[in-house]
C-alpha cells in the first residue's frame, strides 16, 4: 500500500506530470480571464446581462439538440486543428487550412453529388477528391518554402484569397443548381451524405472520423520515424540536419498533408451536415484551427477537447445572440484573449518554474526513500 | 483596354486604391525594423476605420474621427507590445488572436452603437476633404492625379518621408534599426530596446489608424465589415517586397494599388468573370514573392553561402 502511494507519487512529481498539471491549470485560468473579461462588456452592453450570462454557459446543456450542435460545431475545428497541429510541429505557419477547408467543402459538395454509389462510397468518394485537390494546390506554398525559402505565411495567406475568388467563379458559373431559389451546388440525396450517427440530435458520423484523424494523426507524429523528422525539424532545423533528416522534404510533405487534412475535414463536415454547398465568404475556420491548436499545446490527442470548448463557446454564444440583445461575436473576442493567454510563455511563468524545480527535489527524495524499501 | 490604363481616370484611381495599401506598408516596414512580424495591422485597421466612422458621425468632424482612428491604432500597438513583450506570447500567435479579436469587436460595438451588424451607413462618417492646389491641379494628364486629391493621399507621402527621415537621419531611427537587427548586441549597449520596440509598434499603430480611418472617411462614407478586405495582409506583402527600403515598399504599394483598382476597373471595361479578376492583387503578390526569392537566391549563392540554405526557417 505504502509503496503503491510513493509510486504514485513519483508519477505525479515527474516533471512531465508537473508540466501538464501547471499547462492545464494555466489554460483554465486562461479561460477564466477571458470570460471574465467577456461578462464586463456584456455587463457593460446588455440590459439584462445575468440572464444573458446564464444563457451563454448554460443553454448548451439544456437539451439533446443544442448539445449535438455543440458536437457538429467541433467538427471543423477538430480537422483544421490538427491540420494546424501537423504544421506547426514541423515550424511552419501556413494559413492554408482556411482556404483548403472551404474548397474542400465545395469539392465535397460537387463530387457528392455526381454519384449515386452503395453504401456511403460516394460521400467517401468526395472526401478524398477534396483531400487529393488540395494536396496538389498546398504543394504551391510547400514547394516555395522548401526550394526558394518563400515564407509560407504570406504566401499562402494570398493563396487563400485566390483559392477563394477561384471557388466563387466556379459556384457562380459552372457548379450551381439552376432550379434552387438562391445560389446553392446541387441537392445531395440520402446516399450522397454522410449518415446520420443520432438523427435526433443531427450529429453525424462526420465526428467519428474526426476523432479518428486526431488518432491518425497523433500516431503518424509520435510513432512513426515521419512523425519524428517533423518534430525535430519543428524544434531545431540545425539539428534535424545534423541528424541527417531531409528537412525540405519535411518541410514539403508536413504543409501538403496539413491542407489535405483541411480539406478533407471541409468535405466531411458539408457532406455529413448539409444538404449544400451554400458559403459566400471564408467561414474562418482555419484561423481558428490555430486557436485550436494553441489551445490544445500543438498535441492531435487534446485537440478534440480543446474543439469541443470552443464549440460549447460557439453555440452558447449564438444561443444567446437568439434569445437576447447580445450580439455572439462576443465568442471571438473571448476566443482571442484566451490565445493571447495561453499563448503567453511569461504567463504564471514564476509559478511554473517552482512547481518544476519542486518536481526535481521531489523526484530525487522519493528516489531514495524507494531505495531505503 | 490600352486607353483604359493610361486614362487620367486610372492614375487617379491608383492612387486612390494604393494610399491604405501604402499605410499599411509603412506600418509593416516600421515594425520589420524593429524585428517585429506584426500582422494585426489588419485588424487594427478595421478598428481604426470603425473608429473614425462612428466619432466623425458623432461629433460632426472629420478631424475628430481621424484622430479617433489614430488614437485607437495607437492603443492596438500597446497591446500588441503588451501581449508580445510582458506575457512574451509569439508575434504571429499574437497577430491572430488580435485580428479575430478585432474583427469580433467591431461587429459587437457596431451593433451596440447602432443596432446594425452589417455595416454603419445609417450614420455615414464625415468624409475628409480633398485638397486642390491651386494652378498645379490644373496641368493635363498628371495635375488632377498629384495635386488635387485627398488630404490623407498627401498624408501619405508626408509619411512616407518622414518615415525616410527617421530611420536614415534620427537616433530613434538608428536605434529602431540596431534594436531589428540584433536585439541582444543593442541591449548590451545600453539601447533601451523595450521602450524602442514600443515606440516602433506605436508608430505602426499611427500608420494603421491612418489606413482605417482612410477606408472608412475617403474610400467610403462609412464603416462596413470586413471592409479591410486583406489590406494589411497586401501591406504586409507590399513591405515583404520593398525589402526594408522605403522607397521601394512605396513602389509596390502603388502597384498593389494599380492592380487593385485593375480588377475592380476592367470588370466594366473586359468581358472577363469578376471573381477571376478579383485574385489578380493576390496572384500578384505571390509572384513578386516568388520572383524576389528566386533574386535573393541567385545573389546569395554567388556570394558562397550555399551551407547555410536553412538557416532561418
Amino acid at each position: 500500500m505504502k509503496k503503491m502511494l510513493i509510486q504514485l507519487k513519483s508519477i505525479y512529481y515527474r516533471p512531465q506530470t508537473q508540466q501538464f498539471v501547471v499547462d492545464v491549470l494555466r489554460t483554465l485560468l486562461s479561460l477564466l480571464i477571458a470570460l471574465i473579461l467577456g461578462f464586463i462588456v456584456i455587463l457593460l452592453t446588455s440590459d439584462q446581462p445575468f440572464d444573458t450570462i446564464r444563457i451563454f454557459l448554460l443553454s448548451p446543456l439544456s437539451d439533446p439538440y443544442t448539445f449535438g450542435m455543440v458536437i457538429t460545431q467541433s467538427v471543423p475545428l477538430i480537422f483544421t486543428g490538427i491540420a494546424v497541429c501537423l504544421m506547426v510541429k514541423g515550424g511552419q505557419f501556413n494559413m492554408i487550412g482556411e482556404g483548403a477547408f472551404f474548397a474542400g467543402a465545395f469539392i465535397g459538395a460537387v463530387v457528392a453529388a455526381k454519384f449515386s454509389l452503395p453504401w456511403f462510397l460516394s460521400p467517401f468518394i468526395a472526401m478524398l477528391v477534396a483531400a487529393i485537390v488540395m494536396g496538389i494546390i498546398g504543394y504551391v506554398p510547400a514547394k516555395l518554402k522548401a526550394s526558394l525559402k518563400v515564407d509560407e505565411f504570406v504566401s499562402s495567406l494570398m493563396l487563400n484569397f485566390v483559392i477563394f475568388w477561384v471557388i466563387m467563379y466556379l459556384f457562380n458559373n459552372v457548379f450551381f443548381d439552376p432550379e434552387y431559389s438562391s445560389l446553392a451546388t446541387p441537392y445531395l440525396e440520402d446516399g450522397q451524405r454522410l449518415p446520420f450517427l443520432n438523427a435526433d440530435n443531427e450529429v453525424s458520423i462526420s465526428i467519428i472520423i474526426a476523432l479518428i484523424t486526431a488518432l491518425a494523426a497523433y500516431l503518424f507524429l509520435y510513432r512513426t520515424k515521419w512523425g519524428f523528422a517533423i518534430r525535430t525539424t519543428g524544434s531545431n532545423v540545425h539539428y534535424a540536419k545534423y541528424l541527417g533528416i531531409n528537412v525540405k522534404r519535411v518541410i514539403l510533405i508536413v504543409q501538403i498533408v496539413g491542407a489535405m487534412v483541411a480539406a478533407f475535414g471541409g468535405a466531411t463536415f458539408l457532406l455529413g451536415n448539409s444538404y449544400r454547398f451554400t458559403w459566400k465568404a471564408l467561414p474562418n475556420y482555419g484561423f481558428d484551427g490555430f486557436i485550436v491548436a494553441i489551445m490544445a499545446f500543438v498535441h492531435p490527442l487534446l485537440v478534440p477537447f480543446a474543439a469541443f470548448l470552443m464549440g460549447f463557446l460557439r453555440v452558447g454564444a449564438s444561443e444567446m445572440a437568439r434569445l437576447s440583445d447580445v450580439p455572439n461575436e462576443i465568442v471571438y473576442i473571448i476566443q482571442a484573449l484566451i490565445i493571447l493567454f495561453v499563448g503567453g510563455q511569461a504567463f504564471l511563468v514564476r509559478f511554473k518554474r517552482n512547481r518544476l524545480k519542486k518536481a526535481i527535489e521531489k523526484e530525487q527524495l522519493l528516489k531514495v526513500e524507494v531505495r531505503h524499501d | 483596354m490600352i486607353k483604359f490604363i493610361f486614362s487620367e481616370q486610372f492614375i487617379v484611381s491608383m492612387i486612390l486604391f494604393a494610399t491604405p495599401i501604402l499605410f499599411a506598408a509603412l506600418g509593416a516596414l516600421v515594425s520589420k525594423k524593429a524585428g517585429i512580424l506584426n500582422i494585426n495591422i489588419e485588424g487594427t485597421m478595421s478598428l481604426s476605420a470603425l473608429a473614425g466612422g462612428l466619432i466623425s458621425f458623432a461629433t460632426r468632424s472629420w478631424l475628430l474621427g481621424l484622430l479617433a482612428a489614430v488614437i485607437v491604432g495607437v492603443i492596438m500597438g500597446f497591446v500588441f507590445a503588451f501581449f508580445t513583450m510582458k506575457l512574451k506570447t509569439d508575434n504571429v500567435l499574437s497577430g491572430i488572436a488580435l485580428n479575430t479579436m478585432a474583427s469580433g469587436l467591431t461587429v459587437y460595438i457596431l451593433y451596440a452603437v447602432i443596432g446594425v451588424k452589417g455595416d454603419s451607413s445609417l450614420q455615414p462618417s464625415m468624409i475628409i476633404p480633398n485638397l486642390n492646389i491651386p494652378l498645379l491641379s490644373k496641368i493635363p494628364f498628371l495635375g488632377s492625379a498629384l495635386f488635387s486629391q485627398n488630404l490623407l493621399v498627401y498624408l501619405g507621402f508626408l509619411s512616407l518621408i518622414t518615415l525616410i527621415f527617421i530611420l536614415n537621419r534620427t537616433k530613434l531611427g538608428l536605434y529602431i534599426k540596431a534594436v531589428g537587427f540584433n536585439e541582444s548586441a543593442a541591449k548590451s549597449v545600453g539601447i533601451p530596446t523595450k521602450r524602442i520596440k514600443l515606440i516602433a509598434l506605436m508608430i505602426t499603430g499611427i500608420f494603421a489608424g491612418l489606413g482605417g480611418a482612410y477606408l472608412s472617411m475617403v474610400y467610403l462614407s462609412y464603416f462596413s465589415v470586413g471592409m479591410v478586405a486583406g489590406r494589411g495582409f497586401i501591406g504586409i506583402a507590399a513591405e515583404a517586397m520593398g525589402q526594408g527600403k522605403p522607397l521601394l515598399t512605396f513602389l509596390f504599394a502603388l502597384l498593389f494599388g494599380a492592380v487593385d483598382y485593375f480588377a475592380i476597373g476592367a470588370q466594366t471595361v473586359l468581358s472577363f468573370p469578376y471573381e477571376l479578376l478579383n485574385t489578380l492583387p493576390y496572384l500578384m503578390t505571390i509572384l513578386a514573392l516568388i520572383i524576389f526569392a528566386i533574386i535573393h537566391k541567385y545573389s546569395s549563392r554567388s556570394k558562397n553561402r550555399k551551407d547555410d540554405d536553412y538557416e532561418k526557417i
